[in-house]
């Protein structure tokens, strides 16, 4: 009678066991998954490049591009090699992911007789001064530049009437992409 | 009766330690869950090892001659920059949010050479100090970063300039 009863909490104890170990592995790895299976979020990173791209179309060495009176909201993308193309998911082809809006202004407070460039999706910026995970990224930058030198042809010295003037370019990007970026 | 009581000890305890796995499973899962490790999902953009539209801002400053009757680009390789410190605060101040420069620190050289290296090279200026006049003895590099700029574009004497631009 002793021995069955041994036999028999043995029995409970190794089921027990198993129970906890199953307990302990399934947490282990739900915990894991959670942890992992967040996206990272790397749109602040994107809005960042999409910035420096935009100032890198716009300016080279200091001074603005040759044509840049030439690069309008209509050019610009193709202008600067830019596509906002996006994959085709979570509805993103029906709303437009990002948003990129760029103002010229003189270093001296003036107004610029150049339009401000402004594409993709311009409900995004009303979210930039809010605060929120699930929210887009805004990116916000301003660069100092001078206007550019040449005017073209052989004569490489020959400067262009502009190229004192002093121009701060303020850049703002949005990329919204959520879904894929926050769960 | 002996035998029945260390049975009803030993459940108690396994019963225990049931429950003490099960609380400290659940706090484990409920740390994992809650936003404490946000953070460590959102990639931030780094600027210590560059910052392309202050690189940007540099190199218009650098270019701007500001007794302006003629172009006149400035010689990097002669060393001869007139620092407006009104003008240069300005236009730096463009990044005042971004950066807590009180310092900047700016060097040229011929060749790619380590921040520390402070050595002469090619007759150009080694350092020039920027906006404050003097390296302070404190000065600790806190915060920094610098780009790497090839200048050909303003000439091929300069081809390997080398601008690398500290805030502290």
């Amino acid at each position: 009678m002793k021995k069955w009863n041994k036999k028999g909490g043995d029995k409970v104890m190794t089921l027990y066991w198993f129970a906890i170990l199953f307990l302990v592995a399934g947490a282990i790895v739900y915990m894991t998954a959670l942890y992992y299976g967040k996206p990272y979020d790397i749109r602040e990173i994107e809005a960042n490049f999409l910035t420096n791209k935009v100032a890198d179309c716009l300016s080279e060495g200091g001074r603005l591009v040759d044509n840049w009176r030439d690069i309008k909201t209509e050019n610009f993308l193709q202008k600067c090699g830019l596509t906002f193309n996006v994959e085709d998911t979570e509805g993103w082809k029906a709303q437009e992911q990002y948003y990129v809006e760029v103002n010229f202004r003189k270093f001296d407070g003036s107004s610029v007789e150049k339009e401000s460039i402004i594409i993709g999706n311009k409900n995004l910026k009303d979210f930039c001064d809010k605060e929120g995970v699930n929210l887009p990224v805004c990116s916000e930058r301003e660069f100092y530049v001078l206007g550019p030198r040449n005017i073209g042809g052989e004569d490489k010295l020959k400067l262009d009437t502009d190229a004192n003037t002093q121009y701060i370019i303020k850049i703002k990007s949005i990329v919204r992409k959520t879904e894929k970026n926050v769960q | 009766m002996f035998n029945k009581k260390a049975q009803v000890g030993e459940t108690i305890t396994w019963f225990v330690a049931t429950i003490i796995i099960i609380v400290i499973l659940a706090i484990a899962i409920f740390i994992v869950s809650s936003r404490i490790f946000e953070n460590d999902k959102v990639l931030k953009v780094e600027k210590i090892d560059s910052d392309l539209l202050v690189t940007k801002s540099l190199l218009g400053y650098l270019l701007t001659d500001k007794n302006y009757d003629g172009f006149k680009e400035i010689e990097l390789s002669e060393g001869v920059i007139d620092f407006d410190n009104a003008f240069f605060d300005s236009v730096f101040n463009l990044y005042k949010k971004e950066y807590s420069s009180n310092q900047v620190l700016f060097r040229i050289n011929s060749e790619y050479e380590k921040w520390e290296g402070y050595s002469k090279s090619a007759g150009l200026p080694n350092k020039i100090l920027l906006n404050r006049g003097g390296l302070p003895s404190n000065m600790r590099a806190t915060k920094f970063f610098y780009e790497s700029i090839n200048l050909k574009n303003i000439g091929d004497k300069k081809k390997n300039t080398i601008i690398e631009l500290m805030l502290n």
